[in-house]
């Protein structure tokens, strides 16, 4: 009995020493996100090798899963994607010539690093965040590959997210519907800046992030609104953002309210990205310059 | 010795499910919290010191890979691995109550705590929608997976017991 009241007294006080060094971990790691980059390299080298795996067979799957589908329905695919190349191609050749239009006035006013393409990378997904709660996810390539924390990701032609931790050849990538996710964007019709803001409810509900702060125009009176925000409206990356580089595709407007100050618009966006399916991403590897660097 | 793999390797195909191969089937929406499971149990199996240890070591694995801070599912999964330890007392295999129950009642506490500390802290007051969209399904959906991990882990444990008194009968002899 003796002996057992003893090794009680020592459990609580391993729980009290574990606990408190977790709480150190946490406070450490929340002001300083480079500390936790060991355990991230120790956790690569155990899982990153199954991980790649399991997303070959997956892969695979998905390759049966694909042949299978009907042949009416590819012949179907077909056509629609057929009508769509020379829509595309006809849209192709009117953005050529204004390319290069837009390259010479460009030139003409020293503007042409603006818009010039960034260096990337391909890689794929190979974990996604660990609960209900938050979205985050893993990708196959990490410092080794010359990714770097802050780094820009696309997926497809809309802005997934932002690497926030780097391992030799893995890293974790904070998607832009995460709750904790804030993003300062531009409406790209008139160029009014504001915020978009990750949310787990909305996604939830229906697909869709959060926007805020959109001013409502004042240059007209008579309380003409036609020039502001409108259902459809594209958004992007604002030039002001510290993190994210001007000018990549965020969604389109999907629901617009006036806000009760009659000053600013919110409402919700629906990302560019299919979250949903996420496999393959492109990593941007300029990144945006920051103050001091 | 056969314990500590045990914890050893179903953490790590726990994390591999959890991370890795659930997230990859298209159909699921809610993933099970199989880390958090498995820390209930080896705590209801093992005792105490299990049971925060590998508490501990599930909360790290999640914390790595959700990559934000390092500490905060260890903290939470240490402490309910500690508590469901500290009902080894009156468990015994063939009771499904007490498993059930703890395995809700411990994945109901994390969603809490998630909420309130990344959520309510944030101002987002909406406890009732997270309850009913994120917390239930994730409890049904952790259930109904880690009953069969809990039949498997038993019948595994009941084989590494059972090497060890043939060994200890043969030392013995």
């Amino acid at each position: 009995m003796k002996n057992n009241g003893r090794e009680k007294k020592s459990n609580r006080r391993i729980l009290l020493a574990i606990l408190f060094l977790c709480v150190i971990a946490l406070v450490f790691t929340a002001s300083n996100s480079s500390a936790s980059s060991p355990l991230y390299q120790a956790a690569e080298v155990v899982f990153s090798p199954m991980q790649n795996g399991i997303n070959k067979i997956g892969s695979f799957f998905l390759g049966i899963n694909n042949q299978m589908r009907s042949k009416q329905e590819l012949l179907q695919e077909n056509k629609d994607l057929q009508d769509q190349v020379d829509q595309l191609q006809e849209e192709n050749n009117v953005l050529v010539l204004q390319t290069s239009e837009l390259s010479d006035l460009q030139q003409l006013y020293g503007l042409s690093d603006q818009y010039s393409n960034y260096k990337t990378t391909g890689a794929y997904v190979i974990a996604k965040n660990s609960g209900n709660w938050f979205d985050t996810f893993t990708i196959n390539k990490g410092s080794k590959d010359g990714i770097e924390t802050g780094m820009n990701v696309l997926a497809g032609s809309g802005l997934a997210g932002i690497v926030t931790e780097v391992s030799p050849h893995t890293a974790t990538v904070r998607s832009i519907i995460d709750n904790s996710s804030d993003v300062s964007a531009m409406l790209l019709s008139s160029g009014d800046n504001f915020f978009v803001t990750g949310s787990l409810a909305s996604m939830n509900e229906d697909q869709s992030i959060l926007y805020s702060d959109l001013a409502v125009s004042s240059g007209d009176a008579s309380g003409d609104t036609s020039g502001d925000v409108k259902e459809g409206d594209a958004v992007v990356t604002s030039y002001i953002s510290d993190r994210y580089l001007p000018g990549l595709l965020i969604g389109y407007v999907k629901t617009v309210e006036k806000d009760y100050t009659n000053l600013t618009y919110s409402g919700t966006i629906t990302p560019a990205v299919d979250f949903q399916h996420l496999r393959t991403v492109l990593v941007i590897l300029d990144k945006k310059q920051q103050e001091g660097d | 010795m056969g314990k500590f793999w045990l914890v050893f390797v179903s953490l790590f195909f726990g994390t591999l499910l959890q991370c890795s191969i659930f997230p990859m089937i298209p159909v699921i929406q809610t993933i099970p919290n199989i880390l958090l499971g498995l820390s209930v149990v080896f705590g209801l199996m093992y005792g105490k010191r299990t049971g925060m240890f590998s508490g501990v070591a599930a909360g790290i694995l999640l914390d790595i890979f959700s990559g934000t801070i390092i500490g905060y599912n260890a903290f939470v999964l240490c402490l309910i691995g500690y508590v469901s330890g500290s009902f080894n007392d009156v468990f015994f295999p063939e009771n499904y109550r007490l498993p059930l129950v703890a395995l809700s009642a411990s994945d109901l506490l994390y969603g809490f705590f998630t909420y309130f500390f990344f959520f309510f802290t944030q101002g987002d007051y909406k406890i009732v929608y997270y309850f009913f969209r994120i917390m239930l399904p994730e409890l049904v959906f952790t259930v109904i997976v880690m009953v069969f991990v809990y039949l498997l882990l038993l019948h595994l444990d009941e084989k590494i017991q059972h090497r060890r008194n043939r060994e200890g009968n043969r030392r013995i002899v």
